[in-house]
């Protein structure tokens, strides 16, 4: 369940990395992908940090999350030796992920097989929103061995908004059939979540 | 072509009927069932009462223009008359947490919230029944229409699923778990199947735990594009999607895949899904959620269960069959 409790200041390291996770969003706008970025926490240091290659990769599948992931798998240094195969201890019990939008439906099931610790997000994703918007897979659905885990959303969520509509706006000339969107208008008002 | 080879084809253009045919299809659709008053759902939003129903054509012009307009409310009638006089919507609360503004030639009449059916009627009872709230509009569902596979199609879709199980088993001998998916070439009468891509599951081999056999197949998608020729025909419109994901194509698999991988089919836009063993708990496909039927989604494919009197035509030994299960808590 996305809890969506406005940020207050004690929540003030997490802005912080939420802010490295939306620098990676605007890298992404600049890359002219779909502008979603984050970041995995480790004892207080970024251990990676990725955005949005769909269009890129020609794979819809790679979110910002799923290549972060790949990043820390493919890192010996990162991942418990022990049994990296089954992903048991799991790989991201300590690591908190901070993404500028709610992990998907597809993220939020890998999250959890992986043993993420916690989530912060910035903006719900009422499409295929993972934590709770669509469909919680983060704890509400039952998982016979994998336990869930928190996901606190409000973070940046004005910015995260903000960026997302200033992408669609302009056209995704990467998407395999770019929409003319020359007539549309940037809103600036954001409902409450 | 002498007349037996005639025959041949008609006989594979025959449509088996749907009791024959060996798998079933789910049943994806969502449609809210609202055919009594304290089951329809509802939604916030704006309204106000127009002093005069002559303002009534001045107000809905106001919403074209202001954009009030918002697909949210496209079910709702937006003008109601009652005994009172005329009664306007103007904007949903979930786009508009504040009074929406009002023209000024009704300035002061006042801007109220009311609870309106979320969804249109699909039957002409729950229609009259919504009308006590708010007028909607009628639109029933289209006629569930079942998919209508002619012989030559089901002896191909066997044929894949064979070779399907087949391959699974030979990795298990390999080490991995017996999980494999294939997307074969479209159907094409008097032809073998053929397949474009498959994949097994590779977390042994590439020690990763989310290297499912259906990500690693949509993986595998998007690289073979970058070796195809950039616009094979600038001439033709591209399809929607043609390039890299799995637009219009049917995806076999062994086992009915994770919500990771069910959600990662459709983010790719895949057409059909036919798995051979559900996986209660842990699928996406059925199982543990149907990701196709839940609301918001933006895309929807068909899911198809090889039903288990079917089995026997795979051709699978009680030991392959035994060997092919996976723990029940896996992830697929």
């Amino acid at each position: 369940m996305s809890e969506n409790a406005l940020p207050v200041e004690a929540d003030e390291i997490h802005l912080h990395w939420m802010r490295e996770a939306m620098n990676m969003a605007e890298d992404a706008m600049a890359a002219k992908e779909v502008p979603v970025g984050c970041v995995f926490v480790r004892g207080n240091k970024i251990i990676a940090k990725a955005r949005n290659r769909t269009n890129q990769l020609r794979n819809a599948t790679r979110h910002a999350e799923l290549e972060a992931i790949d990043d820390i798998l493919s890192n010996p240094s990162l991942t418990s030796q022990d049994d990296a195969v089954s992903g048991y201890p799991y790989l991201l019990k300590d690591t908190i992920l901070y993404v500028t939008v709610e992990p998907c439906i597809m993220c939020a099931s890998a999250l959890r097989q992986l043993g993420i610790r916690e989530v912060y997000y910035g903006c719900e994703n009422g499409k295929f929103g993972g934590c709770g918007s669509v469909l919680g897979v983060n704890q509400e659905i039952v998982h016979p061995i994998h336990p869930g885990y928190q996901a606190h959303g409000g973070y940046l969520r004005d910015e995260a908004i903000m960026i997302l509509r200033k992408f669609y706006i302009t056209e995704n000339t990467n998407a395999p059939v770019p929409k003319n969107k020359a007539n549309r208008i940037l809103k600036t008002e954001i409902p409450p979540p | 072509m002498d007349s037996n080879s005639g025959a041949k084809i008609e006989d594979i253009r025959k449509v088996i009927p749907e009791e024959e045919l060996p798998f079933e299809a789910l049943d994806i659709n969502n449609l809210v069932q609202e055919e009594d008053f304290e089951s329809v759902r509802r939604v916030d939003a704006w309204a106000v009462d127009l002093p005069d129903p002559r303002y009534t054509t001045l107000v809905l012009k106001w919403i074209k223009q202001t954009g009030l307009e918002h697909p949210s409310l496209v079910h709702l009638k937006r003008a109601k008359k009652s005994e009172s006089g005329v009664t306007v919507l103007l904007s949903s609360l979930e786009l508009h947490p504040f009074p929406p503004p009002i023209p000024p030639e009704i300035e002061g009449s006042k801007v109220y919230q009311l609870r309106v059916p979320a969804y249109p009627a699909i039957t002409i009872n729950s229609m009259q029944i919504k009308q006590q709230i708010w007028p909607v509009v009628y639109a029933p569902p289209r006629k569930h229409e079942p998919e209508e596979w002619t012989a030559g199609e089901v002896k191909w879709a066997t044929t894949v699923m064979k070779q399907i199980t087949a391959r699974a088993l030979f990795k298990k001998v390999e080490g991995e778990a017996p999980i494999l998916s294939g997307v074969p070439k479209p159907y094409l009468p008097e032809e073998q199947p053929m397949f474009e891509f498959v994949t097994c599951d590779m977390r042994v081999s590439k020690r990763h735990p989310l290297r499912h056999s259906v990500l690693n197949l949509i993986r595998e998608v998007g690289e073979a594009s970058f070796n195809q020729p950039e616009d094979p025909a600038p001439d033709e419109p591209r399809q929607n999607g043609s390039n890299y994901l799995l637009t219009s194509r049917i995806l076999f698999t062994t086992h009915e895949p994770c919500i990771m991988c069910s959600m990662a089919l459709l983010h790719s836009r895949v057409a059909k899904v036919i798995y051979l063993i559900p996986m209660d708990k842990t699928g996406g496909c059925g199982g543990s959620a149907c990701l196709p039927r839940l609301e918001g989604v933006n895309h929807r494919f068909e899911i198809l269960k090889w039903k288990d009197r079917d089995r026997a035509n795979l051709g699978l030994s009680g030991e392959d069959w035994v060997k092919l299960q996976v723990e029940n808590d896996l992830d697929a």
